[in-house]
Protein backbone atom coordinates (compact mmCIF):
# COMPACT_ATOMS: atom_id res chain seq x y z
CA UNK A 1 0.00 0.00 0.00
CA UNK A 2 1.95 3.27 -1.04
CA UNK A 3 0.02 5.75 0.54
CA UNK A 4 3.25 8.55 1.02
CA UNK A 5 5.11 10.45 -1.84
CA UNK A 6 8.41 8.27 -2.30
CA UNK A 7 10.97 9.77 -0.84
CA UNK A 8 14.00 7.81 -2.71
CA UNK A 9 14.61 6.94 -6.26
CA UNK A 10 14.11 3.25 -4.63
CA UNK A 11 10.65 4.50 -3.91
CA UNK A 12 10.16 5.84 -7.46
CA UNK A 13 11.72 2.12 -8.66
CA UNK A 14 8.94 0.55 -6.90
CA UNK A 15 5.97 2.49 -8.58
CA UNK A 16 8.19 2.53 -12.10
CA UNK A 17 8.10 -1.28 -11.82
CA UNK A 18 4.50 -1.19 -11.85
CA UNK A 19 3.03 -2.74 -15.04
CA UNK A 20 1.54 1.08 -16.35
CA UNK A 21 -1.79 -0.02 -16.80
CA UNK A 22 -2.15 -1.33 -13.76
CA UNK A 23 -1.11 2.32 -12.00
CA UNK A 24 -3.59 3.56 -9.67
CA UNK A 25 -4.08 7.78 -9.47
CA UNK A 26 -3.01 7.76 -6.42
CA UNK A 27 0.54 5.79 -7.56
CA UNK A 28 0.21 8.19 -10.79
CA UNK A 29 0.01 10.99 -8.12
CA UNK A 30 3.02 10.06 -6.10
CA UNK A 31 4.99 9.58 -9.51
CA UNK A 32 4.18 13.23 -10.41
CA UNK A 33 4.64 14.38 -6.69
CA UNK A 34 8.40 12.53 -7.09
CA UNK A 35 9.58 14.70 -10.18
CA UNK A 36 7.83 17.84 -8.94
CA UNK A 37 10.25 17.23 -5.75
CA UNK A 38 13.37 16.53 -8.05
CA UNK A 39 12.69 19.93 -10.12
CA UNK A 40 12.21 21.58 -6.77
CA UNK A 41 15.87 20.29 -5.33
CA UNK A 42 17.21 21.01 -8.48
CA UNK A 43 15.84 24.87 -8.40
CA UNK A 44 17.53 24.42 -4.77
CA UNK A 45 20.84 23.95 -6.02
CA UNK A 46 20.80 20.04 -5.38
CA UNK A 47 22.10 17.33 -7.14
CA UNK A 48 19.66 15.10 -8.31
CA UNK A 49 21.59 13.12 -10.65
CA UNK A 50 21.43 9.57 -9.44
CA UNK A 51 24.50 6.94 -9.94
CA UNK A 52 23.97 5.21 -13.72
CA UNK A 53 23.45 1.79 -12.20
CA UNK A 54 20.80 3.27 -9.70
CA UNK A 55 18.80 4.99 -11.82
CA UNK A 56 15.26 4.54 -12.17
CA UNK A 57 14.38 2.42 -15.55
CA UNK A 58 11.64 1.44 -16.74
CA UNK A 59 10.43 -1.96 -17.14
CA UNK A 60 12.93 -3.88 -19.68
CA UNK A 61 12.25 -7.24 -19.63
CA UNK A 62 9.67 -6.35 -22.48
CA UNK A 63 12.35 -4.90 -24.46
CA UNK A 64 14.88 -7.64 -24.45
CA UNK A 65 12.10 -10.29 -25.85
CA UNK A 66 10.65 -7.64 -28.77
CA UNK A 67 14.09 -6.27 -29.89
CA UNK A 68 14.51 -7.13 -33.46
CA UNK A 69 18.01 -6.80 -35.12
CA UNK A 70 18.23 -3.83 -37.68
CA UNK A 71 18.10 -5.11 -41.39
CA UNK A 72 21.88 -5.69 -42.38
CA UNK A 73 23.35 -2.93 -44.15
CA UNK A 74 23.16 -3.29 -47.66
CA UNK A 75 26.61 -1.53 -49.81
CA UNK A 76 25.63 1.33 -50.32
CA UNK A 77 26.88 2.52 -54.05
CA UNK A 78 28.28 5.94 -53.93
CA UNK A 79 26.57 8.57 -55.93
CA UNK A 80 28.31 8.33 -59.41
CA UNK A 81 28.97 10.72 -61.67
CA UNK A 82 26.47 10.26 -64.55
CA UNK A 83 26.50 9.61 -67.93
CA UNK A 84 24.26 12.52 -69.02
CA UNK A 85 25.04 16.28 -68.02
CA UNK A 86 22.80 17.61 -65.35
CA UNK A 87 20.24 19.82 -67.33
CA UNK A 88 19.19 23.04 -66.62
CA UNK A 89 15.48 23.32 -66.51
CA UNK A 90 14.76 26.38 -65.07
CA UNK B 1 5.54 4.77 -31.90
CA UNK B 2 4.17 2.05 -33.79
CA UNK B 3 4.85 1.45 -37.19
CA UNK B 4 1.55 0.80 -38.02
CA UNK B 5 0.43 0.06 -41.95
CA UNK B 6 3.84 0.96 -44.48
CA UNK B 7 2.81 4.46 -46.21
CA UNK B 8 3.19 5.21 -50.07
CA UNK B 9 6.56 5.50 -51.11
CA UNK B 10 7.25 9.64 -51.39
CA UNK B 11 9.19 8.63 -54.89
CA UNK B 12 7.40 8.20 -58.31
CA UNK B 13 7.54 4.75 -58.74
CA UNK B 14 11.11 3.39 -60.52
CA UNK B 15 12.91 6.46 -60.36
CA UNK B 16 14.16 8.45 -56.93
CA UNK B 17 12.49 11.42 -57.82
CA UNK B 18 10.45 12.38 -54.96
CA UNK B 19 7.39 13.78 -55.00
CA UNK B 20 5.55 14.27 -51.29
CA UNK B 21 8.28 16.69 -49.12
CA UNK B 22 8.22 17.67 -45.94
CA UNK B 23 9.82 20.44 -44.11
CA UNK B 24 13.06 17.66 -42.69
CA UNK B 25 13.18 16.39 -46.52
CA UNK B 26 13.31 19.45 -48.26
CA UNK B 27 15.64 20.84 -45.34
CA UNK B 28 18.40 18.31 -46.62
CA UNK B 29 17.74 19.22 -49.78
CA UNK B 30 18.58 22.51 -49.36
CA UNK B 31 21.00 21.93 -46.76
CA UNK B 32 23.25 19.70 -48.77
CA UNK B 33 21.86 17.08 -51.73
CA UNK B 34 24.84 14.69 -50.49
CA UNK B 35 23.19 14.68 -47.32
CA UNK B 36 19.73 14.55 -49.06
CA UNK B 37 21.19 11.87 -51.22
CA UNK B 38 22.96 9.76 -48.01
CA UNK B 39 19.63 10.09 -45.75
CA UNK B 40 16.64 10.36 -47.79
CA UNK B 41 17.81 8.13 -50.67
CA UNK B 42 20.12 5.41 -49.26
CA UNK B 43 18.41 5.70 -45.71
CA UNK B 44 21.67 5.95 -43.42
CA UNK B 45 21.25 6.78 -40.17
CA UNK B 46 23.21 7.88 -37.16
CA UNK B 47 22.85 4.65 -34.93
CA UNK B 48 22.05 7.18 -32.07
CA UNK B 49 19.05 9.05 -34.12
CA UNK B 50 16.61 6.61 -32.85
CA UNK B 51 17.15 7.95 -29.29
CA UNK B 52 16.44 11.93 -30.81
CA UNK B 53 13.68 10.46 -32.49
CA UNK B 54 11.95 8.34 -30.07
CA UNK B 55 12.38 11.07 -27.26
CA UNK B 56 10.91 13.83 -29.56
CA UNK B 57 8.20 11.82 -30.10
CA UNK B 58 7.11 10.86 -26.97
CA UNK B 59 7.26 13.95 -25.87
CA UNK B 60 5.07 15.50 -28.78
CA UNK B 61 2.06 12.93 -27.98
CA UNK B 62 2.35 13.55 -24.35
CA UNK B 63 1.66 17.13 -25.10
CA UNK B 64 -0.91 16.07 -27.45
CA UNK B 65 -2.45 14.18 -24.91
CA UNK B 66 -2.52 16.41 -22.56
CA UNK B 67 -3.66 18.77 -24.74
CA UNK B 68 -7.08 16.45 -25.78
CA UNK B 69 -7.22 15.80 -22.52
CA UNK B 70 -7.88 19.38 -21.64
CA UNK B 71 -10.26 20.50 -24.84
CA UNK B 72 -12.26 17.63 -23.53
CA UNK B 73 -12.99 19.07 -20.29
CA UNK B 74 -9.97 17.47 -17.79
CA UNK B 75 -9.35 19.08 -14.83
CA UNK B 76 -5.28 19.92 -15.04
CA UNK B 77 -4.70 17.40 -12.16
CA UNK B 78 -6.79 14.65 -13.96
CA UNK B 79 -5.26 15.51 -17.89
CA UNK B 80 -1.77 15.62 -16.17
CA UNK B 81 -2.34 11.86 -14.25
CA UNK B 82 -3.81 10.76 -17.72
CA UNK B 83 -1.22 11.88 -20.12
CA UNK B 84 1.56 10.68 -17.65
CA UNK B 85 0.04 7.21 -17.50
CA UNK B 86 -0.35 7.01 -21.30
CA UNK B 87 3.61 7.80 -21.47
CA UNK B 88 4.49 5.58 -19.27
CA UNK B 89 2.71 2.79 -20.86
CA UNK B 90 4.21 3.92 -24.76
CA UNK B 91 7.81 3.89 -23.01
CA UNK B 92 7.42 0.94 -20.85
CA UNK B 93 9.85 -1.06 -23.40
CA UNK B 94 12.28 1.74 -24.29
CA UNK B 95 15.51 1.21 -22.66
CA UNK B 96 18.42 3.54 -24.15
CA UNK B 97 22.07 3.08 -23.35
CA UNK B 98 21.80 5.89 -21.04
CA UNK B 99 26.28 5.76 -21.82
CA UNK B 100 25.85 7.54 -25.06
CA UNK B 101 25.58 10.93 -25.44
CA UNK B 102 21.87 11.24 -26.53
CA UNK B 103 20.87 9.03 -23.91
CA UNK B 104 22.57 10.97 -21.25
CA UNK B 105 20.23 13.37 -21.97
CA UNK B 106 17.57 11.42 -24.06
CA UNK B 107 15.90 8.94 -21.35
CA UNK B 108 12.94 7.58 -20.04
CA UNK B 109 13.41 9.72 -16.66
CA UNK B 110 14.76 12.48 -18.07
CA UNK B 111 11.27 12.44 -20.52
CA UNK B 112 8.93 11.99 -17.68
CA UNK B 113 10.58 14.50 -15.69
CA UNK B 114 9.90 16.88 -18.99
CA UNK B 115 7.04 16.26 -19.65
CA UNK B 116 5.58 16.92 -16.12
CA UNK B 117 7.65 19.99 -16.05
CA UNK B 118 6.44 21.42 -19.06
CA UNK B 119 2.59 20.97 -18.35
CA UNK B 120 2.95 22.28 -14.95
CA UNK B 121 4.89 25.18 -16.65
CA UNK B 122 2.25 25.74 -19.26
CA UNK B 123 -0.47 25.39 -16.44
CA UNK B 124 -2.29 28.44 -17.55
CA UNK B 125 -1.17 28.89 -20.74
CA UNK B 126 -1.75 32.23 -22.64
CA UNK B 127 -2.12 30.82 -25.94
CA UNK B 128 -5.52 29.41 -26.39
CA UNK B 129 -5.68 26.14 -28.50
CA UNK B 130 -7.49 26.67 -31.73
CA UNK B 131 -10.54 24.89 -32.01
CA UNK B 132 -11.96 23.54 -35.38
CA UNK B 133 -14.78 23.47 -37.16
CA UNK B 134 -15.80 20.28 -36.40
CA UNK B 135 -14.81 21.13 -32.54
CA UNK B 136 -11.72 19.05 -32.44
CA UNK B 137 -8.64 21.06 -30.66
CA UNK B 138 -5.99 21.84 -33.17
CA UNK B 139 -3.29 19.28 -32.30
CA UNK B 140 -1.41 17.28 -34.48
CA UNK B 141 -2.92 18.30 -37.04
CA UNK B 142 -1.53 16.56 -40.24
CA UNK B 143 -1.72 17.99 -43.38
CA UNK B 144 -1.03 16.89 -47.16
CA UNK B 145 -1.81 19.10 -50.20
CA UNK B 146 -1.11 19.06 -53.68
CA UNK B 147 0.58 21.90 -55.53
CA UNK B 148 -0.09 23.47 -59.18
CA UNK B 149 3.02 21.59 -60.34
CA UNK B 150 4.83 18.58 -60.31
CA UNK B 151 8.12 16.51 -61.57
CA UNK B 152 8.71 17.85 -65.26
CA UNK B 153 8.94 13.90 -65.78
CA UNK B 154 5.19 12.66 -64.56
CA UNK B 155 2.91 15.05 -65.19
CA UNK B 156 0.06 13.54 -63.70
CA UNK B 157 1.91 13.30 -60.55
CA UNK B 158 1.63 16.82 -58.96
CA UNK B 159 4.54 17.64 -56.13
CA UNK B 160 3.01 16.97 -52.23
CA UNK B 161 3.54 19.15 -49.37
CA UNK B 162 3.39 16.99 -45.87
CA UNK B 163 3.38 17.48 -42.71
CA UNK B 164 2.22 17.65 -39.04
CA UNK B 165 1.51 20.75 -37.00
CA UNK B 166 1.82 20.39 -33.23
CA UNK B 167 -0.53 23.09 -32.22
CA UNK B 168 -2.37 25.73 -33.49
CA UNK B 169 -3.14 28.52 -31.17
CA UNK B 170 -4.81 32.15 -30.34
CA UNK B 171 -2.43 34.89 -29.16
CA UNK B 172 -3.53 38.09 -28.35
CA UNK B 173 -6.26 37.75 -31.31
CA UNK B 174 -3.57 36.29 -33.78
CA UNK B 175 -3.54 32.67 -35.24
CA UNK B 176 -0.26 30.88 -34.38
CA UNK B 177 1.56 28.06 -35.28
CA UNK B 178 3.02 26.29 -32.19
CA UNK B 179 5.91 24.10 -32.91
CA UNK B 180 7.80 22.03 -29.42
CA UNK B 181 11.37 21.85 -29.84
CA UNK B 182 13.44 19.94 -27.58
CA UNK B 183 16.92 21.37 -27.37
CA UNK B 184 20.30 20.68 -24.70
CA UNK B 185 21.65 24.15 -25.72
CA UNK B 186 20.14 27.38 -24.49
CA UNK B 187 17.34 28.91 -26.31
CA UNK B 188 19.09 31.95 -26.39
CA UNK B 189 17.99 35.33 -28.63
CA UNK B 190 20.52 33.80 -31.16
CA UNK B 191 19.06 30.37 -31.38
CA UNK B 192 15.44 31.60 -32.30
CA UNK B 193 16.99 34.04 -34.70
CA UNK B 194 17.43 31.07 -36.81
CA UNK B 195 14.39 30.30 -37.68
CA UNK B 196 13.94 34.03 -39.58
CA UNK B 197 14.87 32.69 -42.60
CA UNK B 198 13.48 29.28 -41.94
CA UNK B 199 12.41 26.61 -44.33
CA UNK B 200 10.20 25.05 -42.08
CA UNK B 201 8.58 27.26 -40.43
CA UNK B 202 7.85 29.00 -43.46
CA UNK B 203 6.05 25.86 -44.71
CA UNK B 204 4.21 25.97 -41.08
CA UNK B 205 3.00 29.22 -41.42
CA UNK B 206 2.05 28.37 -45.02
CA UNK B 207 0.30 25.03 -44.11
CA UNK B 208 -1.56 26.45 -41.62
CA UNK B 209 -2.95 28.78 -43.89
CA UNK B 210 -4.03 26.00 -46.20
CA UNK B 211 -5.36 23.78 -43.50
CA UNK B 212 -7.55 26.63 -41.33
CA UNK B 213 -8.39 28.52 -44.59
CA UNK B 214 -7.34 31.92 -42.29
CA UNK B 215 -4.36 34.03 -42.13
CA UNK B 216 -1.64 32.37 -39.79
CA UNK B 217 0.58 35.33 -38.48
CA UNK B 218 3.65 32.87 -37.97
CA UNK B 219 4.89 30.24 -35.66
CA UNK B 220 5.85 30.65 -32.17
CA UNK B 221 8.75 28.11 -30.94
CA UNK B 222 8.72 26.55 -28.08
CA UNK B 223 11.85 25.26 -26.86
CA UNK B 224 12.58 23.16 -23.80
CA UNK B 225 16.02 23.08 -23.13
CA UNK B 226 16.83 19.52 -21.16
CA UNK B 227 19.07 20.42 -18.26
CA UNK B 228 20.56 17.41 -15.99
CA UNK B 229 21.43 19.55 -12.75
CA UNK B 230 19.11 22.24 -12.77
CA UNK B 231 15.40 22.60 -13.86
CA UNK B 232 14.45 22.30 -17.44
CA UNK B 233 13.97 25.44 -19.00
CA UNK B 234 10.86 26.38 -21.76
CA UNK B 235 11.35 29.70 -23.68
CA UNK B 236 8.90 30.46 -26.40
CA UNK B 237 10.12 32.91 -29.79
CA UNK B 238 8.36 33.85 -32.31
CA UNK B 239 8.48 34.42 -35.78
CA UNK B 240 6.06 35.90 -38.57
CA UNK B 241 5.82 35.50 -42.35
CA UNK B 242 4.15 37.69 -44.46
CA UNK B 243 2.05 36.59 -47.49
CA UNK B 244 4.55 37.81 -49.98
CA UNK B 245 7.43 36.26 -47.67
CA UNK B 246 5.06 32.85 -48.16
CA UNK B 247 5.08 33.63 -52.30
CA UNK B 248 8.77 34.06 -52.44
CA UNK B 249 9.20 30.59 -50.58
CA UNK B 250 6.84 28.83 -52.94
CA UNK B 251 8.69 30.18 -55.80
CA UNK B 252 12.10 28.90 -54.65
CA UNK B 253 10.52 25.93 -53.57
CA UNK B 254 9.84 25.23 -57.30
CA UNK B 255 13.57 25.83 -58.07
CA UNK B 256 14.30 23.27 -55.88
CA UNK B 257 12.58 20.46 -56.15
CA UNK B 258 13.03 20.49 -60.16
CA UNK B 259 17.03 20.55 -59.03
CA UNK B 260 16.37 17.81 -56.77
CA UNK B 261 14.23 15.59 -59.88
CA UNK B 262 17.70 17.05 -61.73
CA UNK B 263 19.65 15.45 -59.47
CA UNK B 264 17.86 12.17 -59.10
CA UNK B 265 17.65 12.13 -62.99
CA UNK B 266 21.40 12.58 -63.50
CA UNK B 267 21.54 10.25 -60.42
CA UNK B 268 24.36 12.51 -58.86
CA UNK B 269 23.63 14.75 -55.62
CA UNK B 270 26.58 17.07 -55.36
CA UNK B 271 27.94 18.24 -52.11
CA UNK B 272 27.62 21.76 -50.41
CA UNK B 273 30.69 21.99 -48.54
CA UNK B 274 29.93 25.41 -47.32
CA UNK B 275 26.94 23.60 -45.05
CA UNK B 276 29.17 20.71 -43.36
CA UNK B 277 30.09 23.14 -40.18
CA UNK B 278 26.37 23.98 -39.64
CA UNK B 279 24.25 23.49 -36.83
CA UNK B 280 26.79 21.71 -34.82
CA UNK B 281 28.28 19.83 -37.76
CA UNK B 282 26.68 17.55 -40.38
CA UNK B 283 25.97 14.13 -39.25
CA UNK B 284 27.83 12.95 -42.58
CA UNK B 285 30.75 15.39 -42.14
CA UNK B 286 32.71 12.46 -41.25
CA UNK B 287 31.76 10.49 -44.19
CA UNK B 288 32.27 13.30 -46.78
CA UNK B 289 35.61 13.68 -45.37
CA UNK B 290 37.15 11.03 -46.36
CA UNK B 291 38.24 9.88 -49.82
CA UNK B 292 35.32 8.93 -51.86
CA UNK B 293 36.55 5.38 -52.60
CA UNK B 294 36.62 4.68 -48.54
CA UNK B 295 33.41 6.10 -48.03
CA UNK B 296 31.29 2.93 -48.15
CA UNK B 297 33.36 1.68 -45.40
CA UNK B 298 32.53 4.47 -42.85
CA UNK B 299 29.08 4.65 -43.71
CA UNK B 300 28.82 1.12 -42.68
CA UNK B 301 31.15 1.03 -39.80
CA UNK B 302 28.92 4.24 -38.33
CA UNK B 303 25.68 4.12 -39.19
CA UNK B 304 22.61 2.07 -39.96
CA UNK B 305 21.18 1.74 -43.16
CA UNK B 306 16.97 1.49 -42.68
CA UNK B 307 15.13 -0.55 -44.71
CA UNK B 308 12.72 1.49 -46.67
CA UNK B 309 9.89 0.49 -44.60
CA UNK B 310 11.70 2.25 -41.49
CA UNK B 311 13.05 5.15 -43.07
CA UNK B 312 12.23 8.95 -43.06
CA UNK B 313 8.89 9.51 -45.12
CA UNK B 314 6.85 12.44 -45.44
CA UNK B 315 3.64 10.15 -45.97
CA UNK B 316 4.17 7.96 -42.98
CA UNK B 317 1.03 9.73 -40.33
CA UNK B 318 1.66 9.91 -36.82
Amino acid sequence: MKTTEPETPTDLNVLMSIDPLDLTRQDLDQIIAYQRRQRAQREGGVKTRKPKETAPKIDIKALLAKTAKPAEAAPAPAPKPAGGTFRRRF
Amino acid sequence: MTAGAMPASPFLPGTRIQYAWDSTSLGYLKTCPRLYFYHMIEGWSPKDESIHLRFGGEYHKAIEDYDHARAGGMSFDDALAHTVQQLLIRIRDWDPDIGSRAGHYKNPTNLIQLVVDYLDFFRNDPCETFVLENGRAAVELSFRFELDWGPVGASAQPYLLCGHLDRVVTFADDLYVLDHKTTTTTPSSYYFDGFAPNNQMTLYTFAGQVVLGTPIRGVIIEAAQILLETPNRFVRGFTYRTPDQIDEWLHDLEYHLNAAEAYAEAGHWPMNDTACDKFGGCRFRGICSKSPAVRERFLAADFVQLPPEERWNPLRPR
